[in-house]
């Protein structure tokens, strides 16, 4: 499916460097309005996060006592929590970290899972029968219970959730790596490098991870979205983050006492971060998907 | 289909002892000692010592894990380090709380989402699909817990319709206990007012649950119906002068759910994790409430306890969910038959 596609979807484009290759990947996305929609969310959010300091006049970690609590206004958009701190320059601090810790964890999990994918898909046989067989036990469990027995066994910090959550995530992209490796081994762009005496590492890196480099990217353009989302639900309960760090998961938990007696918006903004941020990848995600692989259009 | 089943049934042992194992490193290796704990805030070392042997944490970790191993396999849980009571007691009295919210979650939802993705299948491309469409990307992309804390805000803070999200029901209202399933109970003992009571505490975490699984189910059937629905063998019925219901009903909806059934066991892992952030946001008292006050005592024994019982909730439910699968597919149910 994969090594038409690009054909079927750019026949008329020439291929060649750098900036003929991105010209080919932007039209490729710009057909798809709702994956320009979630690339619009992402990059909302990144800039909030990065222009964040520079445009609002608050400190994430310092507060006054005199401003606790006070509802959304002029002076404070997002209003401020039970300590003073504003909520905007939190909500844009928290941007920053929760995108960093997903952008490792899917970065880790992208590498890792590929280099197995690959080897396992390549090399068949026994190896592969029983990397597939570990990989089905850890995907017979939910991301984030596994996460939460490994955050808890290795110990509650930050680290431990960019192991757990990188542990959880990359037997995905084993799965679709390797999936990608075993239709392209037999063909016979491999067999041509094999005959001129090319190295299994060689075609490996040369051959056959270009062709399986985009299923990859889609799986984890949808990863970054799990990670944002599991990475607040595991601070929400108290792994990982803690207050007074901004982070949006901790920022909800700080609301949630709150919110019975109506001050809705400690709670309310981070959610609505974490929300779009995770939309944002799924759209693009999805879009992408659908682009690069017509057969799974729906 | 024996052969099916006896193949699945084979594989459980390893899951089982990576789970034990997984379970025994939560144990071990969690931060904070849980002698120290035990033996409270002001314990000279001496009396730290005593409580470390009597809970056999100065032996190797070979012992420990023969010892920890042992008391699994009897389901014994270990004891909650902060009130002493055994956590096998603990989880014992919660689980009826959990099963009922997530079995009413879990079916408010399908019920909401399986017509939903059919009729977008059946009609793809119109205007109910796109939107249809939209709210299942959306509902995937919301935090659970942010969700549920809106509902609250909304049901309880302003418009008053919800009780307090303070667990299974008002306090003096509660149903004599029967089987722990509250909704049940109340209907056994005739007890209207403790089932009102119930009822209305139980609403608002089931439907956060429920938006949990409508977004997926809604979008698989989706697919799902639409794939079917363009196959030649549904075309030949409707060529033939079949009524609409009726290849709707046999033809494309029987094909059509297969799916549906496979991703349920996904979806009910999701669920099990959704719990947990839904219990503590309605401060639900059941098997995630539970797990998270220990994670924050940092007491490790009942964590360990909910992973392990998780687990194993995930995995019969996989097999059940195999076994009605292979049921429900021909293909999968005859293919064992020659051999």
């Amino acid at each position: 499916m994969g090594t038409s596609s690009e054909a079927v979807l750019a026949p008329a484009l020439p291929t060649g460097g750098f900036r003929e290759r991105w010209r080919r990947s932007w039209w490729v996305l710009s057909r798809s309005r709702l994956s320009l929609v979630g690339l619009g969310l992402v990059l909302f959010v990144v800039l909030f996060g990065l222009l964040g300091p520079l445009l609002i006049p608050y400190d994430p970690e310092t507060g006054s006592a005199a401003d606790r609590e006070l509802a959304p206004s002029f002076s404070h958009w997002f209003g401020t929590d039970t300590f003073g701190f504003d909520i905007m320059a939190r909500t844009a601090a928290a941007a920053r970290l929760d995108l960093f810790i997903a952008f490792v964890v899917t970065g880790l999990a992208l590498i890792i899972g590929s280099v197995i994918g690959l080897v396992s898909g390549y090399a068949g046989g026994r190896v592969d029968e029983v990397l597939m067989r570990v990989v089905d036990t850890v995907l017979a469990f939910p991301a984030f219970i596994l996460a939460l027995g490994i955050a808890a066994a290795l110990g509650n910090s930050l680290r431990s959730v960019i192991i757990a959550l990188t542990v959880a995530y990359t037997p995905f992209f084993v799965r679709v790596v390797r999936s990608e490796t075993l239709a392209r081994r037999g063909q016979d762009f491999v067999l041509a490098a094999r005959c001129s005496g090319a190295s299994g590492p060689r075609i490996l890196g040369m051959h056959i991870l270009p062709n399986v480099a985009t299923a990859a990217l889609v799986q984890a353009t949808l990863t970054l979205g799990w990670a944002i989302l599991d990475t607040a639900a595991l601070s929400f309960i108290g792994i990982g983050v803690k207050p007074p760090t901004a982070e949006w998961g901790v920022m909800v938990s700080e609301g949630a006492k709150l919110i019975v007696t109506g001050e809705w918006w400690v709670s309310l903004f981070p959610g609505l971060f974490i929300a779009i941020t995770v939309l944002g990848f799924n759209l693009l995600g999805d879009g992408l998907r659908d682009m690069l692989d017509p057969d799974s259009r729906s | 289909m024996t052969r099916l089943i006896l193949r699945r049934l084979a594989a459980v042992p390893v899951v089982l002892i990576v789970i034990i194992l997984l379970g025994f490193l939560i144990t071990n290796i969690l931060p904070g000692n849980p002698a120290e704990l035990r033996a409270g805030q002001y314990a000279t070392t001496e009396v730290i010592e005593r409580t470390e042997a009597s809970l056999g944490l100065d032996e190797p970790w070979y012992t420990q894990l023969r010892i920890y191993t042992g008391n699994l396999l009897q389901g014994d849980f270990g004891e909650n380090s902060l009130t002493g009571l055994s956590v096998s007691d603990d989880l014992g009295a919660r689980w009826p709380a959990t099963v009922e919210l997530t079995l009413v979650g879990f079916l408010l939802g399908l019920a909401v989402g399986l017509p939903l993705g059919v009729m977008a299948g059946l009609r793809s491309n119109g205007i109910w699909d796109h939107a249809g469409r939209l709210v299942a990307v959306v509902g995937v992309s919301l935090p659970v817990f942010w969700v549920g804390l809106l509902l609250i805000y909304f049901f309880y803070a302003e418009l008053g319709w919800a009780p307090p999200p303070t667990g299974r029901a008002q306090i003096g209202t509660e149903p004599d206990d029967v089987t722990g399933f509250y909704l049940l109970d109340s209907v056994l003992t005739a007890d209207p007012a403790a089932f009102w009571s119930s009822l209305k505490s139980l609403i608002l975490p089931a439907i956060t649950l429920a938006l949990l699984v409508a977004a997926p189910v809604a979008r698989i059937a989706r697919s799902s119906v639409l794939e079917v629905r363009n196959q030649e063998y549904v075309t030949m019925a409707i060529a033939s002068g079949l009524p609409r219901r009726v290849v709707l009903r046999r033809w494309i909806l029987r094909n059509a759910m297969l799916p549906v059934v496979t991703m349920m066991g996904i979806l009910l892992g999701y669920l099990i994790g959704g719990n947990i952030l839904v219990e503590i946001v309605f401060a639900w008292p059941g098997l995630g409430g539970y797990a998270f006050e220990s994670i924050n005592n940092n007491d490790f024994a009942p964590v360990q306890a909910f992973v392990i019982v998780t687990a194993l909730a995930i995995l019969m439910i996989s097999l059940v969910l195999d076994v009605i699968y292979a049921w429900l597919n021909p293909r999968v149910r005859y293919a064992g038959a020659e051999d």
